[in-house]
């Protein structure tokens, strides 16, 4: 019974917390694909500064940041954990990434050792500290599958963030008893496989079902993977530590997994029991194809470009799926909770032809982006498809959150009894 | 007694609470509302309880949540429930 449960709206996150990471993530998307336009020539080289860059500002200022927001809105909602001063932990861990991430891209371009000092203090105060919070009310609750993998997610993040302070010291001159490449090679399989691909691995076992009516995943499946793929990541930063030969059969393990679960959420949505066809839902689809060809391209040893270029394009087509689902909803949802008779509908915050020409576009986009790989001219369109991508996206979330404050200051009130 | 009835175990989130909320505005004393909903839908009941309106929420052996909401504070809903 709900009444045991002691859920309540006040243990909703505040809509602002939510739109302000979303909007912080979007505009480090335009960020990212000015980058993109600029510096496209020298991203075959990864160890280059403008590709540590860009890769940076896509895992940092994009994807941690619509990352961090969705987790704010869904822990209470999916795990019924209630994080304290909301407000506050979401001011501070917006602000402070964003200082970070852009004294980290500057860093690396310039090389200054103060800059990385910089960047590993912001970037690790915001990571460890929203991570930090997070896991601590994880550890309290029962765990249905989703909460246990957002849990480990988690882990991942703090994980891949203190092994990213040690790489910005060791580049900046430190003399620190770590192996580099060793460290390096852990770090960015945590940040991958176990804080992107683990958390919305984890977030689909329930809003795959919830947002579309699919059949669920078999509850044995949901509990083990997550376990699993994130055992299999320890075991493979100890094998790498110790420098075993072995320890390189293990990301191919993970590429198979991680193809694996893409292809058996693909079935889910054809197996969906509603006609539903929003934007988002074709967002997902694209996304998962796109890990499974991520997948097959590590498997059979494609261009390392190719591969990251899969693995982004899975990526934020989740995060363009997952903003035009939540940025309605949180809208009309807060509004209605507040009690507005004429709180707009979800329809009428994000025009569902808005959120489907955004679609279109970002498809032109990555496609274009692949096929530059043999036609590098092509590249210049689709990272200026990609910059109108986000810049639709954060206008979306500016006019949600415009027709909320205007709601509030001239909506009419009801009230239900 | 007018009962408004709503069978969402086959809506996708959120259309269940988005119909649900619109049939809260249209209940009065001499109403109430009941939903089929294949989850527990903990923001309605939160929005419910929020406003203060009479609510409970049970899942039957089939698995299936019954929800039955009314402003009314005097009507007993567990001998509402349908089995």
């Amino acid at each position: 019974m709900f009444n045991n449960s002691g859920l309540s709206l006040n243990q909703a996150p505040p809509i602002e917390v939510v739109l302000r990471l979303f909007f912080v993530g979007s505009i480090f998307g335009i960020v990212l694909s000015v980058m993109l336009f600029f510096w496209h020539t020298n991203l075959t080289d990864i160890s280059a500064p403008q590709t540590l860059a860009i890769v940076h500002t896509f895992t940092l200022g994009v994807m941690a940041s619509f990352m961090l927001g969705a987790l704010f809105q869904m822990m209470p909602v999916l795990c019924g954990v209630h994080i304290k001063a909301p407000i506050d932990l979401g001011i501070r861990v917006y602000v402070v990434l964003s200082i970070g991430v852009i004294f980290l891209i500057t860093a690396f371009i310039n090389g200054a050792t103060s800059l990385y000092i910089f960047a590993s203090i912001f970037l690790g105060y915001a990571l460890l500290i929203s991570a930090y919070v997070m896991i601590k009310r994880l550890l309290t609750i029962k765990h249905s599958n989703s909460s246990r993998g957002m849990l480990l997610a988690l882990i991942a993040l703090s994980i891949t963030a203190i092994l990213g302070i040690i790489l910005l010291f060791l580049r900046a001159g430190f003399n620190l008893p770590f192996d580099y490449l060793a460290i390096k090679t852990i770090h960015y399989n945590f940040g991958l496989f176990g804080w992107i691909a683990l958390l919305i691995i984890s977030v689909a076992f329930q809003v795959v079902e919830m947002f579309y009516v699919t059949p669920k995943y078999n509850e044995r499946y949901a509990k083990y993977i997550t376990i699993v793929l994130f055992s299999l990541l320890l075991i493979y930063a100890f094998m790498r530590y110790l420098d075993l030969a072995i320890a390189i059969i293990i990301p191919y393990i993970l590429a198979i997994i991680v193809g694996i679960n893409a292809i058996i959420t693909i079935i889910k949505f054809k197996q969906k029991k509603r006609p539903v066809n929003d934007a988002s839902i074709f967002f997902w689809i694209i996304g998962m194809v796109f890990l499974v060809l991520c997948s097959l391209s590590f498997l059979f040893n494609l261009s390392i470009t190719i591969t990251a270029e899969f693995f982004a394009f899975f990526a934020l087509s989740i995060v363009f799926a997952m903003s035009y689902k939540i940025i309605p909803f949180l809208v009309w949802f807060h509004l209605n909770a507040l009690g507005y008779f004429d709180a707009p509908m979800m329809h009428e915050v994000v025009a569902p032809k808005y959120a489907k020409a955004n679609l279109w576009i970002y498809l032109a986009s990555i496609l274009s982006l692949i096929l530059s790989n043999w036609l590098p001219i092509i590249f210049y369109i689709g990272s200026f498809l990609l910059l109108i991508s986000f810049c639709m996206l954060s206008l979306a979330i500016y006019r949600a959150w415009d027709k909320y404050s205007y709601t509030l200051v001239y909506g009419k009130k009801f009230n239900f009894n | 007694m007018r009962e408004f009835f709503l069978d969402a175990r086959e809506l996708e989130h959120p259309l269940p609470l988005e119909l649900a909320i619109d049939k809260l505005k249209q209940l009065d004393n001499n109403s109430y509302f009941y939903m089929l909903h294949r989850k527990e839908p903990i923001p309605l009941l939160a929005l419910a309880s929020e406003h203060n309106l009479n609510f409970i929420s049970e899942q039957k052996d089939d698995g299936y949540w019954h929800i039955l909401i009314s402003p009314n504070q005097e009507l007993l809903l567990d001998n509402l429930i349908k089995d």
